[in-house]
């Protein structure tokens, strides 16, 4: 019998496969450069600057043109349109015009039959530089205040005056490093001309629309001659926000020239060279608390290398502002942000968008004060979080309405068995050890929209065939986070129709246009409440006509089991949707959404530029060598809040693979560049990701169960793509905890991140000296 | 790992994954499903094509030695020392492979042109390893996975650097001669082999000789090879039980990286005294080097303190160290100190002194 009483969802919340699970596993999964090869099509390679500051003198490509194979050269002088791919101030070049302003910026491409030929063809160009003196580091930057964006500054209260009062101070400096997305599928567009000026792009990007409108802009026609298609990327992670559209603007631009279609997959070291990362930032902290190491006031200055151009760094920068305090009210607050402009690739969305680096720093904060007072960083932790009734307004002004960290911490430390084990490793770290244990617990706050306002909404557009099968189409990308699949689930819960009734089709700007990135963990909130919009306005026509075929009230119709039902009356959706069809109704919708209660207002730094959090907390164990500085996590537990999750399989997918991302940042993921501003980590063989064997076999993920999303955000579910991210800290945490048992717990030791054996083994040494020395 | 009958513990997972790397999951759900799928026992597509795999395989095996010759390029397979004598003395321009794991990189990310290639890899001659008068024989066409079991009996040290060595993938392809005679200053085995106090013994259509492998780096990129010779293999002298052999490898990561500093220790001991102690440093110079100078701080040394201190200052005459993205000049000086200082507490004090426990079963 049918339970027509059930209110329970039936698809959503279930812990399917990803939808492309099979097709990745064997190996059937279509990316952009597994696509059919279109006839003619030509094959693009770059050439880029080997310095990082200077005027081209000369640019000589005779040799190129003559190269064998080669059928165009692509350069600034004969782009149709504007020669610009930035996403905002239009500061990014397509091709070098004239100079170059960092180490690996495009001079010119080369499309010929072949890829071999086409790369060879770039390294024979003559071109004559007149160096000049570049901007390469933060510290540089600061000293000749080269800004890409002004200055901003975050406050509330008067932290200096009361820092002056409180007689417990802490000041220190931190550095975060950057970090490459290290995306398996690298950069590529493939740009197919069709007639007359319409241009049709396979490109792998979180911004098809973004990509649409640049696309136009270099070809220099209007966005409907230009459609972008996206079926799924082989990861993202903010790398193919705005970093996608270079390489599908000249894809574009080479098509335009020759009329031919024409493809561009960067290969790793030039995707490395060529493309953003993570922001790297300098903190310098001050902050003042009391005896039982409560905060009161904190001042934090942070610069930020942006690279050479804006691109993302305006809202990646506020958005470290708007989560320097993480999970710890203050009230006295002052957040100075520099955003510099260096002579280095221009640094751009990385999941967790500025925020990792910011928490960061206030963790480091958090474990100084508690080191300070002999105290267990938790007890500080608890001391400082945001309050329930009181002490609970951010330093932009929001009330944090839906604080959980009490709860969730005090059921990780109990399954963690923290206090136990911290105990064990305190009494078992031996003064004049060669191997040492450290363990810490950090916890995560992370605000969920886009600051900007306006690119919160989202839109779906779902068709019903006659078979009564579903065509699903929404603006959001698949980049393996599983985004399809839990919309799809949206879909097939609003329809009660099983999940396989639903094709999920790519995504398209001509279907679904004006589209947000797929970024700001935001894909299944957005897309999710736009295409169940979609589905309500199919349903109310499916139910009207079942209405009067059962001759009942609209409201007596129900959807359950692929059925439409009413009392005892019943008829198959399929059977439902032809009577609909022959009704001469439609069976096409579009649906939109539009995050609500979001304000913010930039000039003033206040509103409520979040709908909720996302929260979560980490327990992490390590080993250090203290005679190399070489690390090993040994154990990891996790408790994470995703609300009441659309499909806890892949929530759980994005909150390990989010944590060893972090743990990769912070431990040996190294980006070096030279001192002529050269970078030379830019393979596999030199920059290092984690492996298996980094990840420990005790790594245990959970889900908060009693997660429920208090405000009415899809199912109540949250999002999860970027909060995960930040649980690694604990990492780095309890590595200087390992490193400060060196000097029996006197001092927190000073550690700049990634924490590579060598600055492990320095911070060692200095804890050390600074013992020696006092 | 299935097909060779592995059951999925976790370390296995470790070494057979280290070269697959994984930028979304974070590896947890590959390891839960690889554990589930190892032990079990059911047919697959490629073992129900097995037979046929293997046999179109074989006919790839070349059994004759071959040329091909065109446009100025030439590509040669050799099967016969003999042929390849003749092959180096007429061609002493050509660039030799076996497992082409080096090479391989300048024609797929430097888009160089080879214009005149050998692949000695399928030498059967060259494919063998033998245990002759204390000695320890490994061809030229040995893989490191073919020289692994081996290896770890004689020197069960070596075994935790072997599996750190690139990756599976790479181990079942690279040869221990060739990461030889390609003369990289970091490469992983020549700073072990030389410790061990290993010869290497080349050969041309002139005659062979034998050379200590640590007089074949010359310097940076140049090895003490003439253009028409090869390294036939490599004769590690295998020790009685009175000496103590240890080599660590630092890196940024564990598995499959190269190493910042790797440092090989070997001594001879009577009771406490040592009588002969050969140490060499991979990362240090621009070659892999002895470090002669510690050395004699510890010849004839009792296994105490204070001589290891001496010899640790002694490294500071030995090396000078560059500093590059794989660590600054202090990080190795410092590293390389201490590495030492982990050897003679690791055969003098009883305590664990590395952060992983590796032994080979």
């Amino acid at each position: 019998m049918l339970d027509h009483t059930r209110s329970e969802p039936v698809t959503v919340r279930r812990p399917l496969p990803h939808d492309s699970a099979e097709l990745h596993v064997s190996g059937e999964a279509l990316y952009v450069d597994d696509l059919p090869e279109p006839q003619n099509l030509l094959h693009l390679a770059v050439a880029l600057s080997p310095v990082a500051c200077a005027d081209i003198v000369s640019m000589n490509l005779d040799d190129v043109h003559s190269s064998p194979g080669v059928v165009a050269v692509l350069h600034s002088g004969n782009a149709p349109g504007t020669n610009d791919c930035s996403p905002t101030l239009g500061d990014d070049p397509v091709f070098a015009d004239g100079q170059v302003h960092f180490a690996g910026q495009v001079l010119f491409a080369v499309a010929a039959e072949s890829l071999a030929e086409a790369r060879k063809a770039c390294k024979r160009a003559q071109v004559e530089y007149r160096e000049k003196p570049a901007i390469l580091t933060i510290e540089d930057a600061m000293e000749q205040q080269s800004w890409i964006l002004d200055p901003t500054v975050l406050e509330t209260g008067d932290a200096e005056k009361a820092l002056a009062k409180l007689p417990n101070r802490i000041q220190g400096k931190l550095r975060t490093g950057g970090q490459d997305h290290f995306y398996l599928e690298g950069q590529i567009s493939m740009a197919v001309p069709r007639e007359a000026q319409s241009m049709q792009i396979y490109c792998s990007t979180q911004h098809p629309t973004e990509v649409q409108q640049l696309v136009s802009k270099v070809l220099d026609t209007s966005f409907n001659e230009v459609i972008v298609e996206v079926r799924r990327m082989g990861g993202g992670f903010g790398g193919k926000e705005t970093q996608a559209a270079q390489w599908a603007c000249i894809a574009a631009i080479a098509a335009r020239i020759t009329g031919r279609p024409a493809k561009l997959r960067l290969d790793r070291d030039s995707d490395m060279i060529a493309t953003g990362k993570r922001h790297e930032f300098l903190f310098e902290y001050e902050a003042g608390f009391n005896e039982f190491g409560q905060i009161h006031a904190l001042k934090v200055t942070m610069a930020s290398n942006c690279g050479y151009s804006a691109d993302l760094s305006g809202p990646i920068n506020d958005r470290a502002l708007l989560h320097i305090d993480n999970a710890y009210y203050f009230e006295h607050f002052k957040a100075v942000s520099y955003r510099c402009r260096t002579n280095t690739v221009s640094h751009t969305a990385f999941r967790g968008f500025g925020a990792p680096q910011a928490m960061m720093c206030i963790e480091r904060i958090i474990d100084e004060v508690a080191a300070t007072l002999d105290q267990d960083p938790i007890v500080i932790r608890s001391l400082n979080f945001y309050g329930k009734q009181s002490e609970n307004i951010t330093p932009y002004k929001m009330q944090v309405a839906d604080f959980i960290l009490y709860e969730l911490i005090k059921k990780l430390e109990k399954t963690s068995q923290y206090q136990k084990r911290r105990k064990q490793i305190r009494a078992a770290n031996k003064p004049g050890q060669i191997l040492c244990r450290g363990i810490a617990l950090t916890p995560v706050k992370f605000g969920i929209s886009f600051t900007m306002t306006a690119f919160n909404q989202a839109s779906a557009l779902i068709h019903v065939y006659t078979d009564g099968s579903i065509h699903l189409n929404h603006g959001g990308t698949e980049m393996g986070q599983g985004l399809l699949i839990k919309v799809a689930q949206v879909v097939a819960e609003e329809f009660q129709v099983p999940l396989e009734q639903i094709k999920i089709a790519e995504t398209n700007t001509s279907r679904v246009p004006n589209t947000s990135a797929t970024a700001a963990s935001s894909g299944s909130d957005m897309n999710g409440k736009a295409a169940q919009d979609a589905a309500k306005k199919i349903k109310r026509s499916l139910t009207t006509v079942a209405s009067r075929l059962f001759d009942v009230k609209p409201q007596e119709v129900i959807f359950v089991n692929g059925q439409i039902v009413a009392g005892k009356q019943s008829i198959s959706f399929q059977e439902l949707v032809q009577e609909t069809h022959r009704a001469r109704i439609p069976l096409t919708a579009t649906g939109h959404y539009r995050t609500p209660k979001i304000h913010w207002d930039r000039t003033k730094m206040s509103g409520r530029p979040f709908f909720y959090f996302g929260y979560g907390a980490a327990v992490s164990e390590v080993e250090i060598d203290t005679l190399t500085g070489e690390s090993r996590l040994v154990r990891v537990d996790i408790l994470h809040d995703v609300g009441k999750s659309l499909n806890p399989a892949v929530d759980l997918g994005q909150v390990e693979g989010g944590f060893v991302q972090g743990a990769g940042w912070l431990t040996s993921e190294e980006l070096w560049w030279d001192n002529t501003g050269v970078l030379r980590t830019h393979a596999p063989s030199t920059y290092k990701i984690p492996t298996c064997g980094d990840v420990p076999a005790e790594f245990f993920a959970d889900l908060w169960d009693k997660g429920r999303n208090r405000v009415n955000a899809i199912y109540r579910s949250k999002a999860v793509g970027e909060p995960p991210f930040m649980l690694a800290i604990s990492v780095y945490s309890a590595i200087c905890d390992a490193i400060s048992s060196v000097t029996n717990y006197r001092t927190w030791p000073e550690l700049d991140a990634p924490a590579t054996p060598e600055r492990v083994l320095q911070a060692i040494h200095a804890l050390k000296d600074s013992e020696n020395t006092a | 790992m299935y097909r060779n009958g592995l059951d999925g513990s976790r370390a296995e997972l470790d070494i057979g994954l280290s070269g697959n790397l994984c930028r979304c999951t974070g590896y947890a759900p590959i390891v839960r499903a690889a554990s589930q799928a190892l032990p079990q026992n059911e047919t697959d597509s490629f073992s129900q094509s097995e037979a046929e795999t293997i046999a179109s395989l074989k006919q790839l095996d070349c059994t004759k030695s071959l040329s091909i010759k065109h446009n100025g390029y030439l590509y040669s397979i050799q099967t016969k020392t003999r042929e390849l004598k003749r092959f180096l003395a007429s061609h002493p321009d050509s660039i030799m492979v076996a497992g082409a794991t080096d090479v391989g990189l300048w024609v797929t990310k430097e888009h160089r042109e080879l214009r005149k290639v050998v692949y000695v890899g399928g030498i059967k001659s060259l494919k063998k390893i033998r245990l002759k008068k204390n000695h320890l024989n490994i061809g030229a066409a040995v893989t490191i996975s073919e020289a692994l079991p081996q290896l770890s009996k004689h020197f069960p040290d070596i075994y935790e650097m072997l599996i750190r060595f690139g990756s599976v993938q790479i181990r079942n392809s690279a040869t221990v001669c060739g990461n030889i005679a390609n003369g990289s200053p970091i490469g992983d085995l020549p700073p072990a082999l030389i410790a061990l106090g290993a010869k290497a013994v080349l050969e041309s259509h002139k005659g062979k000789r034998t050379l200590d492998l640590e007089d074949f780096f010359v310097d940076y990129g140049k090895q003490d090879r003439h253009a028409d010779e090869f390294v036939k293999r490599i004769k590690i002298p295998v020790h009685s039980s009175n000496c103590e052999f240890r080599v660590y490898k630092i890196s940024k990561r564990y598995h499959q990286d190269i190493s910042a500093v790797c440092g090989a220790f070997f001594v001879e001991m009577e009771n406490t005294r040592i009588t002969r102690a050969r140490i060499c440093y991979g990362g240090m110079a621009t070659t892999p080097k002895r470090a002669l100078n510690c050395e004699k701080a510890l010849s004839s040394a009792i296994v105490e303190p204070d001589a290891f201190e001496m010899a640790m200052e002694a490294l500071q005459k030995d090396f000078s160290p560059i500093t590059d993205f794989r660590g600054s000049s202090d990080y190795r000086m410092v590293t390389a100190k201490n590495l030492l200082w982990k050897f003679f507490l690791d055969i003098a004090v009883n305590q664990r002194v590395s952060l992983r426990e590796v032994s080979h079963a």
